[in-house]
């Protein structure tokens, strides 16, 4: 291993910002009605199940991710919190909004999730990065009514840490550039070694063995090639590198690949019926497919479990998943939900009531990586592909599920209320994606 | 990668080297997508200004507000369309009924401007 720092500077009018949302959901929420500005607001998963999201006012309640709510449910009326259930249209086109101002204020993004991001600020925009920082956070402020936080620094693992200390450490008023900062190892030195990005639980453990605790420690052993080259595999040589100020990866480049997708819900309420569990796992499938395909991906195999009541009979097995391979991998619904549809059967117990299912993706490949075969009906052919890049264009386009399978439910949508639907019982409304929910405002 | 093309028989249209993107409303109102929202009137305190109960406002958070524009404000956490008007050194957000008091912006006010109003959208009744 050699580290010569003049190799990496032929880049050197380009830092990284990660810019990251503050309280991504409650701050959405907060856009559109002024009133829950100050109050504590707390954001619940899928069926209103737990709490995923909370506002600075929550977090200081002391209420913390995952509250079940049944359980708090008194807590949060004594203490004025403000419950939502999760309004993704809303989050995700606020998100697409954050995106946009800032692919136009910097060099290039790349989408790290809903509420983050990384950027490549060239330093011929701003000469002060410090006043680019402040540029960023005030302009997605006043463009989407977003606040942000922005952490810039010579890499990318440097710039989340800058950006976890400025959303931290209200002194640096949400922005924090650790570009030529004297302060950076005294920010370093504060930064327990599992925050760091790419470091993993199992490595933590075993870096403290060595007595490597924070982010400094870690960064030192740059000194130490024979430990690092014994200790640590190459992500975690990257990461060394990195705290050094050293870029060793561009945007996009993640740290390791996504190995699987996973569809898992519970049920609106549990279900004993076949039919009925058939149908939820059949939309689960479809909604896995979409994400494999929106990801250019094809899978090659898929687990179902259903998951059973463990609080009732806590001696009973509760869960019961099956597992298939497919023979070529693909991303066609329609042969996703028949195999599905197969596992259920499979493993459904009758007088039995179910809670949840799972669905999981594994052995996903790249579309380019498998041969088509236009003639073999056993293969995702060419055809399956365009009706499935058809279907999924119809659906960005007018709506989720306006063209969707039949063993998903479709039948029965309009008449009778379908049993494992979502609950959604303190759903905000969808601002900006429905004409009839558009923010209204007094002229009187 | 396309199973099916349309083969195109018979004359060849005299426009077709002509042919241009048909008029598209939003590019004429909407200049910052990412900032632009749109929001609903209730009440006719604005109706000199062309703003009727009911109608759809183009908002453009982007847009810094100059004195005279119509704007969507947050007073005391009640999203309000008022004129913005400065007198001297003071700001204040008027209608245009003269039944409600013009809102005089205090050292003090809890108050926000949200976006400036740009465009109405009315409807006629027929």
């Amino acid at each position: 291993m050699n580290i010569d720092p003049g190799s990496f500077n032929n880049r050197s009018s380009i830092v990284y910002a990660m810019i990251d949302c503050n309280n991504f959901y409650a701050s959405c929420e907060r856009v559109f009605n002024p009133k829950l500005e100050g109050k504590p607001i707390v954001i619940l998963s899928n069926n209103d199940g737990c709490v995923i999201a909370r506002s600075e006012e929550a977090k200081d309640l002391g209420i913390p991710m995952g509250a079940p709510e049944f359980k708090f449910r008194r807590f949060f009326k004594d203490n004025g919190v403000v419950v939502r259930s999760s309004n993704y249209p809303l989050y995700g086109d606020m998100s697409r909004r954050v995106m946009e101002v800032l692919r136009n204020l910097t060099h290039d993004i790349e989408v790290y999730s809903i509420d983050e991001a990384f950027a490549e600020l060239s330093t011929q925009t701003y000469s002060d990065l410090n006043e680019y920082g402040r540029v960023i956070k005030q302009t997605i402020y006043q463009w989407t009514g977003l606040p942000v936080s922005v952490g810039i620094a010579p890499s990318k693992t440097l710039a989340k840490i800058a950006n976890e200390t400025a959303k931290r450490n209200l002194t640096y008023k949400g922005v924090l550039n650790l570009c030529n900062n004297p302060g950076t190892d005294q920010i370093l030195k504060k930064m327990p070694l599992q925050k760091v990005w790419g470091i993993g639980h199992n490595l933590t453990i075993r870096l403290n063995r060595f007595d490597v605790n924070t982010a400094y420690d870690l960064k030192q052993k740059v000194d130490y090639k024979r430990w690092v080259r014994k200790h640590l595999n190459v992500t975690g040589l990257r990461t060394v590198l990195e705290l050094n100020g050293l870029p060793c990866m561009q945007l996009s480049e993640a740290l390791e690949s996504r190995k699987g997708i996973l569809t898992s819900r519970m049920f609106g309420k549990p279900l004993y019926d076949l039919t009925e569990i058939e149908e939820a796992v059949s939309t689960y499938i479809s909604r896995a497919a979409e994400k494999l395909r929106a990801q250019h991906s094809l899978a090659s195999n898929m687990q179902v479990t259903l998951i059973g009541d463990k609080f009732k009979n806590p001696k009973s097995k509760y869960k019961y998943g099956a597992y298939t391979s497919f023979k070529v991998p693909t991303a066609h619904t329609p042969t996703l939900i028949h195999a599905g549809k197969q596992i259920t059967r499979s493993i459904h117990l009758p007088e039995t009531k179910y809670k949840k299912a799972a669905i999981m993706l594994t052995g996903l490949v790249h579309n380019s990586e498998v041969q088509m075969d236009l003639f073999d009906p056993e293969l995702y052919t060419r055809q399956q592909y365009t009706l499935m890049e058809c279907i999924d264009q119809i659906n960005t386009r007018h709506g989720r599920n306006t063209a969707a399978f039949a063993a998903t439910g479709l039948h029965r949508k309009n008449n009778e209320a379908v049993d494992w639907k979502m609950n959604q019982n303190f759903l905000s409304k969808r601002y900006t994606t429905e004409w009839e929910d558009i923010m209204i405002a007094q002229a009187r | 990668m396309k199973l099916s093309q349309k083969a195109e028989t018979g004359f060849v249209s005299p426009a077709a080297d002509h042919l241009q993107k048909p008029l598209d409303l939003e590019e004429l109102i909407v200049h910052h997508p990412a900032a632009t929202f749109y929001v609903r009137a209730e009440g006719n305190a604005m109706q000199a200004s062309g703003i009727h109960d009911g109608d759809i406002l183009v908002v453009d958070r982007s847009i810094h507000p100059k004195e005279g524009a119509i704007v969507i404000a947050a007073i005391e956490e009640e999203p309000v369309i008022r004129r913005l008007v400065k007198r001297g050194s003071r700001l204040f957000l008027i209608s245009d009924a003269p039944k409600f008091e013009p809102i005089t912006i205090h050292p003090d006010t809890n108050w926000l401007i949200w976006g400036v109003v740009t465009h109405v959208i009315h409807r006629y009744k027929s």
